[in-house]
Parts: structure tokens; C-alpha cells; sequence
């Protein structure tokens, strides 16, 4: 089990402004897990999640989205701290970039957790940094200012400034040391807690492109990896010539792997122009295939057209799986 | 290997180099681009590839795209208007927040709005047995029978 910590950074580690084209705010922020904190701290990479500028506010969702709403619940958590009204917030969602974001996994239930304390810290520093931002445009004390639905308020006159319009002047502030922001009680939170709708709930309805097997490149082609079925097992032969003159087919060819099982296994892979064709490729190269391995040298016994495995040791083990 | 002429939500496409046994699911995915239909088992078992030919509910998976040419086919990214109002269906499936990882919802969606243009107010075993062919590993059915209960009495209002 690996327990992910919040690692504390000064303010200068913790929090980095960087200028946005045509000017804004942007804050990144990184979290890492503690096995790696004191690498992390020489080779620090800010990610950059929250973007503030004329066209309003940007919040990145960096962890994966499978189904348990992250892409929704932890943009929040920082738009609750920042004191921005939910519907001016637009949520995006990041790379892949361990750099920049940071630990991004879906397991164990240890997104929410890990990007708690980040996200509403960074949401505060935003929030700080606009009010100093709206205080000094004033001319008044940024303790006589308030925040609310995405606005500076000044108590005292009721002026307000919506965040976009502070953006150019917050991004030439220094940044505050988040540790001494106070952040909000649960008794404060007016976002957290409600009932939102999912930021991806119209691409959901309408089929737009949300799965990595939904990804398409001009000019790509489709394959199937075929792994051998036995831990340290190698392919011995296989029926490749056949299968490369199947239509749709464009190659097939057999890996040794990268020598680390939890990686590329030993296998064969199928390049195909679609996935119907790959599927076909995978079919012919197992089709021969003996669904009981007799012998207790070799996990298959397969006739010389399919794909044979030459597996070592470990093919002595009785119960041998089924092939794939 | 056949080249195929289809209509796809309401657009007339050339499809070339076909092999005869491919199902539609893959001519819409991988060569269409049209990725919003969902390849789950690919045995007609779990209802993620429905699309709609002639308005009737079908498994991609298991149709060849061949068999497809004399019908309007209709998917996921078809359903809304062409100025991007939502079908009533999507509107509900977003209003009772249906999907959670969403993956079968285009299927759902498909099977629901042809229960629909059948059926103008069905009952709760009409849905879960017009919807049983639709697999949802989330299991989101009771928020899915709600939705099309909502998406029904909306259609009804407007007929």
C-alpha cells in the first residue's frame, strides 16, 4: 500500500505565478507523494490548474475520471476556497504530465483526499491575492474587502469587481504564504455540499469523445498485442505469414517484451487498418490453438499454423491457464 | 472488401474497402470517426453500440455494415438538432445527472429514445423491459427509468 501525503512547500515552492498571454492570473501548485518529496523539492515543476483572466476562470481537473466524479468534485474544492460562483467557473481537463500535476491516479479512493488540502489552499491564495489586487485599485485596506460569487465586494462602500476584471493587476502581486491564510469552516462552504451537475454530463449525452479508445489521428492504424499466457513465456513460432495476408491487415510481428512483466510481455502484435481487422488477425492466430495443454514441458500444444509459446519452468504447473 | 454508400445521420457517406463481414459499429468508430457508439462485448450481449436503423434500435457490434445501406442510421452524435438543442431524452439524462462513468450511456440513450417514438408513456416494466438489452455496470437503471419517465411526459407536453 502507498499512502500519498501532502508535502508542504515555503511559498515560493508551494505557489507559482507565471504570466499569461494577454495578462491573467495563474497559479500552479504541485503535490507529490512522500517517497518522492525529496526529489520532488530540488527538480520542483508547477503544474498550473487555475487560470483567472479576461475570459474568466479556468480550473484544470487533473485526476482521472472514472465514473466517481472528480473531473466535477475536485474543481470545486478549490472554486469553494476561491469563492467563485460555480457558473463562472469552466473546467478543463489536463494532460497527463506527472511534471506539472503531480500524482495522477483514479484507486484506492485516494484522489479527494490527496488534492484536498491543495486545492482549497490554492483556491485561498487566488482569493487573497484578488482581494490585495481590488484593495490596491481602491485604495483601501484589503482587510476592509470581502469575496462572494466571484466578486471583490468592499464592505464598507458595497463596490464590487468581478475576478476577471482583477486578473492583469493579481498577477503582478507577490504570493502569500498559504499557511497563513485562513481557510473557510465547513459553516462557510456554500458550494461544497450542493448538489452540481457533471462539467462532462453534455459530452456524456451527446458522444463526444471521452475514452482513450476514443481517441483518433489522421492516418492511425489499430492494434491488438496478443501477450503469451504464461509468465515468462517467449513466442516460439507463430502463423504470422498467414495472418499478415488477412485483409485489413499490415503487419504482425512477434516482441521479447521489455523484460519487466508489469510492462511489455512477450508477445505478438497485430497492426491492422481497423479494429475489425485486428480482431480477425487475433482470431487467425489463435484459432489452431489447442485449448488443453497435454504435455507437461510446453503450455501449448498447438499446430504449426497458430502461435506457439515456449514457456521454460513454469510450464509445469498443472492447472495451466486457458489461452486468451 | 466492398465500398459502401451509407446514411448516417442524415448524411450521405462513401465508405471504401469494407471487408464484407465488418460490423457497422467499426465503419462508424474507425473509419467514420464517429466514436460516440461504444464497443462493450461486441456478442449483442450489452447494448453499448445502439444506434438506430430507420428509427429501430440495433446492435453495431453484431449488424454488418453492409446490411446497412438501404436505411437511416442514426447515432449518439445525431440525436440532438442540428442547432445543438438536445433531444429531450439527453435533456433528462442531464436534468437526474444519469451517467456516472458514462461509458454505456450512448446505448441507453439510443434504446430509450426509440421506447419513446413506440411508446408515448410506458409504464416501469415497459422501460426495464425495453431497456433490459442496455448494460450499465454503474448500475445508474433507476435514475435512467426516472429520466425517460421525465423525457416522456416532455414529449407528451409538446405533442
Amino acid at each position: 500500500m502507498s499512502h500519498y501525503h501532502i508535502q508542504k512547500y515555503d511559498r515560493r515552492r508551494f505557489l507559482q505565478l507565471s504570466g499569461l498571454a494577454g495578462g491573467g492570473l495563474l497559479l500552479g501548485v504541485s503535490v507529490v507523494d512522500t517517497e518522492t518529496a525529496h526529489a520532488a523539492a530540488s527538480t520542483f515543476a508547477p503544474s498550473a490548474f487555475l487560470q483567472i483572466s479576461r475570459d474568466g476562470i479556468l480550473i484544470y481537473a487533473t485526476q482521472p475520471e472514472i465514473g466517481q466524479g472528480v473531473r466535477t468534485s475536485i474543481p470545486m474544492i478549490l472554486a469553494e476556497e476561491l469563492d467563485a460562483a460555480w457558473k463562472d467557473v469552466e473546467v478543463k481537463v489536463a494532460g497527463i504530465d506527472a511534471k506539472r500535476y503531480g500524482v495522477q491516479t483514479a484507486g484506492g479512493s485516494t484522489a479527494t483526499p490527496r488534492s484536498w488540502n491543495p486545492m482549497r489552499r490554492a483556491g485561498a491564495v487566488a482569493r487573497a491575492m484578488l482581494i490585495e489586487a481590488a484593495a490596491r485599485n481602491w485604495n483601501v485596506a484589503s482587510t476592509d474587502c470581502s469575496t462572494r460569487d466571484s466578486e471583490v465586494i468592499h464592505v464598507a462602500s458595497g463596490r464590487r469587481v468581478h475576478y476577471r476584471d482583477l486578473a492583469e493587476t493579481a498577477a503582478t502581486l507577490p504570493v502569500p504564504d498559504a499557511e497563513t491564510l485562513r481557510l473557510k469552516s465547513r459553516a462557510e462552504y456554500r458550494l461544497l455540499n450542493t448538489r452540481v451537475r457533471a462539467t462532462d454530463g453534455r459530452d456524456l449525452v451527446t458522444g463526444r469523445p471521452t475514452y482513450a479508445s476514443d481517441v483518433r489521428i489522421p492516418g492511425m492504424l489499430y492494434a491488438m498485442y496478443v501477450k503469451c499466457p504464461r509468465i515468462g513465456g517467449k513466442v516460439r513460432s507463430a502463423n504470422l505469414d498467414d495472418v499478415r495476408r488477412l485483409p485489413g491487415v499490415v503487419d504482425a510481428f512477434a516482441l521479447e517484451g521489455n523484460g519487466d512483466l508489469t510492462e511489455l510481455k512477450p508477445g505478438i502484435a497485430l497492426i491492422a487498418r481497423d479494429t475489425w481487422s485486428a480482431l480477425g488477425a487475433r482470431r487467425a492466430l489463435l484459432s489452431s490453438h489447442s485449448m488443453r495443454s497435454s504435455s507437461r514441458k510446453t503450455a501449448w500444444r498447438a499446430p504449426s499454423r497458430a502461435a506457439a509459446w515456449s514457456c521454460g519452468r513454469r510450464a509445469k504447473h498443472r492447472n495451466a491457464p486457458r489461452p486468451p | 472488401m466492398s465500398k459502401l454508400e451509407l446514411n448516417v445521420n442524415g448524411q450521405q457517406q462513401t465508405v471504401e474497402d469494407v471487408p464484407a463481414d465488418m460490423p457497422l459499429l467499426w465503419v462508424l468508430r474507425d473509419r467514420l470517426g464517429l466514436t460516440g457508439t461504444r464497443f462493450g462485448c461486441g456478442l449483442a450481449q450489452c447494448g453499448a453500440c445502439t444506434v438506430h436503423l430507420d428509427g429501430n434500435p440495433v446492435r453495431s457490434c453484431s449488424v454488418p455494415a453492409s446490411a446497412a445501406t438501404e436505411v437511416r442510421i442514426t447515432t449518439i452524435e445525431g440525436l440532438a438538432a442540428a442547432d445543438g438543442t438536445l433531444h429531450a431524452v439527453q435533456q433528462a439524462w442531464l436534468e437526474y445527472d444519469v451517467a456516472q462513468c458514462g461509458y454505456c450511456q450512448s446505448g441507453q440513450i439510443m434504446s430509450a429514445t426509440a421506447l419513446l417514438t413506440r411508446n408515448a408513456k410506458p409504464s416501469d416494466a415497459e422501460i426495464d423491459a425495453a431497456m433490459a438489452g442496455n448494460i450499465c455496470r454503474c448500475g445508474t437503471y433507476v435514475r435512467i427509468r426516472k429520466a425517460i419517465h421525465a423525457a416522456a411526459a416532455v414529449l407528451r407536453a409538446r405533442a
